[in-house]
């Protein structure tokens, strides 16, 4: 009893955020189809599972365990991500003259997140714009969510591989890596003749790849400087499975054309992840 | 007038003032012929006295210099300024030797405070080139796994796989409709 209440009531909810919304299909999400059967029972899904053809079966009933599998927030994050991604997509390939009627039929919930990220949008260079138009992978990071754990797991294929100095750091503790950390910024604040005593300090084997690293920091601004130590930081807080996952993206980094690495840079400046709770928040169950 | 007992010696006294003054009346000079004629030491006293007037009308007047007035004035503001000096100086030299108030006492204290604090502060993080080298060491190696070029786009390369919109679900929802 206690069920078919709760399922007429999200239908109830759905139905009412419709008619809030303009009537017009153009503006309503498919997700929110999505959200319907996610919130059904198996066996109702199951009923409108089979009513689909195969190929979109297929993709629902995958996508379908993967998002039972997730924590609520994480879910919801997606599915707006998602949404954001539907109302936005189609505004990025018009000139901003001609975007008022489109961006009527963006639902007012979203409005405001569309309008900031083509704000930031229209900033970018030509060049940029053009990359990231004919890229998905930049497409969809335009509208990545804030979610905790927001590395999928790596492809088949690709062996978690940890280098053994950086493997070295998992086994120090918090304030070990914080005090090297912090010896190693202090190099930098010491006179010559200092810098001298400590590079002789040096265990001779790894004197000259040391010397090598020292000259490339030392050749960094200090605000380039303070961003590699923030960096390293982050990277000797990183588990073990993250820090698997930072060096497989930056051999895949390695590989990019420049062209791509700078429209990844700027994606990543102007179009920060979704705060957590943007857009319209979803029906009650 | 009646030159009796010990007021007589103060009518004398009085005629030896007044004799400076103005001329004796006839009156007055017959009562000191009759007081003189029975007290010699006096006789002896007034004729010393008429003998020193004498001499002191006879002195030649002293004739002032042209610019007597105009030095008494100088000599007048030379004394001021050297008194004033004297009190400079001893204004000059006191808050040395006074005590200073509690305000002053404070911040001196807070002063030396802050000074104690920073030189422990430097003292204490100084380190040893060895300590330093440990440090240099391990996060050279550390930062030399991504390079240094790798870690300038670390936010980059850490976002490069992360979740993003369902575009697959998308394009199927879209097929379905």
């Amino acid at each position: 009893m206690r069920r078919a209440l709760q399922l007429i009531a999200l239908l109830l909810t759905t139905l009412l955020v419709g008619a809030a919304e303009p009537a017009s299909t153009a503006g309503r999400s498919p997700v929110t189809a999505f959200r319907v059967l996610l919130a059904m029972r198996s066996d109702a899904r199951a009923t409108e599972l089979a009513a689909k053809p195969a190929r979109v079966r297929e993709v629902l009933s995958t996508r379908l365990r993967e998002y039972d599998a997730l924590a609520p927030a994480e879910r919801e994050a997606r599915l707006r991500a998602t949404e954001l991604h539907y109302h936005l997509r189609p505004l990025l390939t018009t000139i901003p003259l001609t975007r008022a009627a489109q961006l009527a039929v963006v639902p007012e919930s979203f409005r405001p997140l569309v309008e900031e990220r083509l704000a930031a949008w229209d900033k970018l260079p030509a060049q940029i714009q053009r990359e990231i138009l004919t890229n998905e992978r930049l497409l969809q990071a335009i509208t990545r969510p804030n979610v905790p754990n927001a590395f999928p797991p790596l492809p088949p294929g690709l062996e978690p591989r940890v280098p053994d100095n950086v493997a070295h750091w998992q086994t120090l503790d918090a304030q070990q890596r914080e005090q090297l950390l912090d010896s190693f910024t202090y190099y930098f604040r010491l006179d010559d003749n200092a810098k001298t005593r400590v590079v002789a300090a040096l265990p001779e084997p790894k004197r000259a790849a040391a010397e090598r690293t020292l000259d490339q920091f030392a050749q960094l601004t200090t605000g380039e400087r303070a961003a590699c130590m923030t960096a390293l930081r982050q990277l000797s807080q990183m588990t073990q499975a993250e820090q698997t996952r930072f060096y497989a993206n930056a051999e895949q980094w390695q590989k990019m054309s420049e062209t791509e690495r700078a429209a990844w840079r700027r994606v990543v400046i102007e179009f920060p992840p979704l705060p957590p709770g943007a857009g319209p928040q979803p029906p009650l169950p | 007038m009646n030159p009796t007992a010990d007021m007589n010696a103060v009518t004398f006294e009085e005629l030896l003032a007044l004799r400076h003054k103005r001329p004796l009346t006839r009156e007055e000079h017959l009562w000191l012929d009759q007081w003189l004629a029975a007290h010699p030491a006096d006789r002896e006293l007034w004729r010393t006295e008429v003998v020193l007037a004498r001499a002191l009308r006879e002195l030649p007047s002293p004739v002032p210099s042209s610019n007597f007035q105009a030095r008494v004035w100088q000599d007048i503001v030379t004394n001021e300024q050297h008194a004033q000096c004297a009190r400079q100086r001893w204004w000059s030299f006191r808050p040395i030797f006074r005590l200073p108030g509690l305000e002053t006492a404070f911040s001196i204290l807070a002063v030396l405070l802050l000074f104690g604090i920073g030189s422990y502060h430097r003292y204490a993080s100084r380190r040893e080139p060895t300590q330093v080298a440990r440090g240099v060491e391990q996060v050279t190696e550390l930062a030399g796994v991504p390079s240094v070029a790798l870690l300038k786009d670390f936010e980059a390369i850490r976002r490069l796989n992360s979740v993003s919109a369902d575009v697959e679900l998308l394009a199927a929802l879209e097929g379905d409709r």
